[in-house]
């Protein structure tokens, strides 16, 4: 008897604690994950966040409502006018303010084109990730800069436009936008074709998606995962379609699902994802109406008292504001719902098991912003 | 030693003794310099010619209309009022203790001020940027007491005759607002203008229907005074239409041009059962009978039905005139009520009882009023206007005893005569115009007020009889607006140089209630110097692009980057402006929340790369730097 335990005992190794971050630029902001391992594979992986805590939410509660806006640009910093959207709804919504039409067009617009920019560091950081460092995070950010620029010339920002205002949109669009996105609409999906060309076939990258960070459909909808993440399970869930708000239901797109819910099914899910937004694009800018791009709204508005939960689909999945109003200028409570919060803590679990490379792939899979995770 | 050599070979600063004083000097001088101090520009900032309305009057036709082109940059009091008073232009003034001056530029787009500080429910209130920072500016209260305090010299050089003539003959009918200000804007042309009207008594709505305690008569006087010291000539109890005389007998008078306004006195109707016995009373008929100093024929408890102000004004005239019992009945709830909240307040005040949610369906009584049998409403979806729409609920009449009925609904302008005299008119009896020139489908024959509009407010008739009267003014003119169109007051004057943090507004004094039901004195006073001044000062200046050290950017600021410093020697002016660059994260709100629009950005406010186009002023403009 005691011969044989000593022998199981030999077989096993001890488990290692490492630490993953919190400095490490697979971790994409300031991420410390403990990963348990038994020699390469992995027991288990512990998330600790909270690196980028800024405070938001209690933040919101002493600014008034125009104050708040800009905010929103800084949660989730890559897909900052999507964010803007779900609390300018918010704030819409109680006050009972009816956006022109224009607005809305415009907004879409730009909502998608930060939808692809996002898609677009996606995958250079992703390709990154997986081994191919350079060539796609050059292609990917070269192209995402041309996008930029218009963006730029309308917002006046590169990163934080702060484009979105209760009643509408801040500015007014310059003279060549309608040609310039029109251009863009034309331009992305060849793009897209070229970054597939470069990553599909690349026996590095399958070998290192395919079949890695497999997701379970029912568990990915049990943790509340939403976006492209839960849609590469093949769940065609998304808010656009699901739940319509804005114009969108005048627009014909289709919502992009993969298989097999590896890593390699998620870039696909973002990279026809950005082909479909471009479509969206295309129609928007051909029937852009003209008119008022903002409701006639006080600039220090008070909300009436009551609640509200609004939320969209942005680029990582279902980004919510939960507001609560006491009728006076500031919120009394504002929440946020960060999808790239949920998809993480699947994510990590998905990792169990698995070798620790793996880690790296699908992390950079799940695509996340610290930001906003810790608001 | 050692030491000291290991801190020199590491090229870092030394951290005591002298080398500590050095690294304090050089955290502070980084410090300092992340902030950017600037001296803000003290001289004022040039004026667009376009943001005050009145430089390019002359000339073209689509030119005589610069309010509609240049309605984004007014102040939004002044956009929201129908005549486009220039309210910022006179509150400047008023605080400025130039009352005489406020007066004269008032008249440019109302001459009645005196009657409008009394009566108007005042939009441009409603809209004054000030309220949301926190409570209006009493635009119209300051109006009131401007125009209560002009000197009698600046009267009389106001109402003396202009020297030119233009030798033609211009007919006025109807002495209402909309006439008296055709009228005056008409003699101040150089025109012989005549002014007819059916009543023994000059003012149209404003003394047959609003009562003397809201609008003493002897306002109204004044008015008349001072027209007719401007060389225009009034004939009353001269009706026109049945009856009376004729269009065409003014072309036989030798009158070049026709104003025609008429305002709405026909009552609408109910349409119940019961509505032509004895006690039902229209409104407008029960307030000019007792402005006309007929009988009234009024019992002891009456009943009031609608909604508006002059349904209030109805009930608190009946008070005065003795009556028991006044209770109002309207349809709808109180949030519906299209009366101003003040006067139902007052009216409430007084012991006016308001039944809500109710509709009459039929008068009881043979010969005379005896009972009212009323229903139940509830409130359904909205309507077209945006208010939810009345519901009946089936068989919840009932009936209450009253012995006079006023309905004061709506009313209608009267135009029979002018329709057979081939005038358009809608299907709302209202005439036909064209908005801009108020020129009818016949020639030489103009329009406005009420008559055309359907009922609406005093100061909406003077808006749309100062367009008819530069219509008639170009037409008799040879296409050409006359000289007195563009003597326009020098706006640069109007300027205002102090400002005010007081955040509540004040009301002028107002009788007891108790007192006053007694009787028709009139019920709030004039404001006193004092308080007139320290209101007026809280105008925030609107777009007039000079900063009134307000300090609404530096509240604002989400970040708090921005540091304003008032100017020390007593007046409100900015000394600093300073923006700390380290903060700012150029959300621009601080451009978005300034009221005088003196902040402005490019996008090189920013830390972008491209310039959009368009902008104009920018950070180098703020920080006094050449553009
Ligand atoms: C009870 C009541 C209270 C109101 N309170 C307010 C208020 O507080 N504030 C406000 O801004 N507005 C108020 N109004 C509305 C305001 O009085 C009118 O909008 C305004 O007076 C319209 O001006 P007007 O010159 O177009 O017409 P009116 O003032 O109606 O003047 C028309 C004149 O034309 C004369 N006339 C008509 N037909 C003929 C004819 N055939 N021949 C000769 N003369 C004729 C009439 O006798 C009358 O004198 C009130 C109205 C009513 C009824
Ligand atoms: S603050 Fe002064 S200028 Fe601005 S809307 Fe009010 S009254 Fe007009
Ligand atoms: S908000 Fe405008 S007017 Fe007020 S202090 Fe700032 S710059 Fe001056």
């Amino acid at each position: 008897m005691e011969e044989i335990k000593h022998d199981e005992q030999l077989l096993q190794t001890d488990t290692m604690d490492l630490n993953i971050g919190p400095h490490h630029p697979a971790t994409h902001g300031v991420l410390r994950i403990v990963a348990t391992l038994d020699g390469e594979r992995i027991i288990k992986a512990v998330p600790y966040i909270g690196y980028l805590h800024r405070g938001v939410e209690k933040l919101c509660e002493d600014l008034t409502y125009m104050q708040i806006t800009p905010h929103f640009d800084r949660t989730d910093y890559v897909s900052n006018i999507n964010n803007e959207l779900s609390y300018v709804m918010a704030v819409e919504k109680l006050a009972e303010i009816k956006v022109p039409e224009r607005a809305e067009f415009l907004r879409v617009i730009m909502l998608e084109l930060n939808r692809i920019l996002n898609h677009l560091i996606w995958v250079g950081s992703f390709a990154n990730d997986v081994g191919l460092f350079g060539t796609a995070f050059m292609y990917s950010f070269r192209d995402r800069d041309l996008i930029q620029r218009v963006m730029e010339r309308v917002t006046g920002a590169r990163v934080h436009y702060h484009y979105l205002t209760y009643g509408g949109v801040r500015e007014e669009v310059h003279d060549d936008f309608e040609a310039d996105v029109k251009k863009l609409a034309d331009w992305i999906p060849g793009r897209v074709d070229e970054y597939e060309m470069l990553l599909e076939d690349n026996e590095v990258f399958r070998a290192r998606t395919i079949g890695v960070g497999v997701l379970d459909k029912e568990e990915a909808i049990n943790y509340g995962c939403s976006g492209p993440f839960l849609r590469s399970t093949g769940v065609p869930i998304d808010l656009r379609k699901l739940e319509p708000y804005s114009v969108y239901p005048l627009f014909d797109f289709d919502i992009p699902v993969g298989k097999n819910g590896d890593a390699f099914d998620r870039f696909k899910v973002r990279m026809n994802e950005m082909r479909e937004s471009a479509k969206i694009i295309k129609q928007a800018i051909e029937g852009l109406p003209g008119g008022p791009i903002r409701a006639k709204v006080p600039r220090k508005i008070r909300l009436p008292k009551g609640e509200v939960y609004i939320r969209t689909e942005n680029t990582k999945g279902e980004f919510g504001v939960y507001l609560v109003s006491d009728g006076g200028e500031k919120p009394y409570r504002l929440k946020l719902r960060s999808p790239s919060y949920t998809n993480l803590m699947y994510g990590s679990r998905v990792v169990e098991g698995m070798v620790l490379p793996d880690v790296v792939a699908v992390l950079a899979s799940v695509d996340i912003v610290l930001g906003c995770i810790d608001r | 030693m050692e030491t000291k050599t290991k801190v020199q070979t590491n090229g870092s600063i030394p951290i005591y003794g002298l080398g500590l004083l050095k690294s304090m000097y050089v955290t502070m001088r980084t410090l300092l310099k992340r902030s950017v101090t600037v001296q803000y520009p003290r001289e004022r900032l040039p004026i667009p010619a376009l943001s005050r309305g009145r430089l390019i009057m002359k000339g073209a036709i689509d030119e005589a209309v610069p309010d509609v082109l240049v309605s984004d940059v007014m102040p939004p009091c002044q956009v929201a009022c129908p005549a486009n008073v220039d309210a910022r232009g006179y509150i400047g003034l008023v605080a400025a203790g130039r009352y005489d001056d406020a007066f004269e530029l008032h008249l440019e787009k109302n001459p009645i001020p005196a009657i409008i500080g009394r009566v108007c429910p005042h939009p441009c209130e409603d809209a004054c940027r000030r309220g949301e920072e926190d409570e209006p500016v009493t635009i119209c209260w300051i109006k009131r007491f401007m125009a209560d305090n002009v000197s009698a010299e600046r009267l009389n050089k106001v109402y003396t005759p202009p020297k030119i003539r233009k030798g033609k003959k211009v007919a006025v009918i109807g002495a209402g607002p909309a006439g008296m200000s055709a009228a005056f804007y008409l003699a101040k042309c150089g025109y012989d203008v005549t002014v007819f009207d059916r009543f023994p008594k000059v003012g149209g709505m404003l003394t047959v229907g609003i009562p003397e305690y809201r609008l003493p008569e002897s306002i109204v006087e004044k008015e008349v005074e001072n027209l007719k010291r401007l060389g225009v000539k009034i004939q009353l109890n001269t009706p026109f239409g049945p009856g009376g005389l004729t269009l065409d007998d003014l072309k036989k008078q030798d009158f070049a041009a026709v104003f025609l306004g008429i305002g709405a006195h026909e009552p609408m109707e109910l349409e119940i059962e019961g509505e032509h016995l004895i006690g039902v009373i229209p409104g407008e008929v029960f307030l000019a009978r007792d402005r006309l100093g007929q009988d009234i024929g009024m019992g002891k408890k009456v009943a009031i039905v609608g909604g508006g102000n002059t349904a209030i004004d109805c009930a608190r005239v009946a008070l005065r005139m003795g009556a028991d019992k006044v209770t109002i009945l309207y349809r709808r709830t109180r949030k519906e009520m299209p009366a101003l909240d003040a006067e139902v307040e007052d009216a409430l005040e007084e012991g006016v009882k308001v039944e809500f949610l109710v509709a009459p369906v039929r008068v009881l009584g043979r010969d005379y009023v005896k009972q009212l049998e009323l229903l139940r409403m509830e409130l359904g979806p909205p309507d077209e206007s945006g208010r939810r729409r009345p519901v009946q609920i089936k068989g919840s009449e009932y009936t209450i005893d009253v012995d006079t009925v006023i309905p004061a609904i709506s009313r209608t302008p009267e135009t029979d005569w002018l329709k057979e005299a081939g005038l358009d008119c809608n299907k709302r009896d209202a005439i036909v115009v064209d908005p801009e020139t108020g020129r009818t489908n016949r020639e030489n024959i103009f329009a406005a007020g009420d008559a055309v509009t359907g009922p609406s407010i005093a100061i909406d008739a003077i808006g749309t009889a100062r367009k008819a009267a530069m219509g008639i003014d170009r037409h008799l003119n040879g296409g050409q607006l006359s000289e007195y169109w563009s003597n326009a007051f020098n706006r640069e004057d109007t300027m205002k140089n102090r400002y005010e943090d007081l955040p509540n507004r004040e009301h002028p004094e107002k009788l007891d209630p108790k007192e006053r039901i007694t009787n028709f004195d009139e019920v709030e006073k004039t404001y006193p110097r004092t308080i007139a001044i320290k209101q007026a000062e809280r105008c925030l200046s609107c777009m007039t692009q000079r900063c009134i050290a307000c300090h609404i950017c530096e509240k604002n600021c989400p970040t708090r980057a921005i540091t304003v410093r008032d100017s020390q020697n007593g007046e409100r002016m900015v000394d600093v402006y300073e923006l700390d660059y380290g903060r700012c994260q150029f959300c621009k709100i601080c451009v978005e929340m300034c009221p005088t629009t003196t902040l402005s950005h490019t996008p090189d406010f920013g830390l972008g790369t491209y310039t959009r186009k368009g902008a104009v002023y920018g950070k180098n403009r703020m920080l006094g730097v050449d553009q």
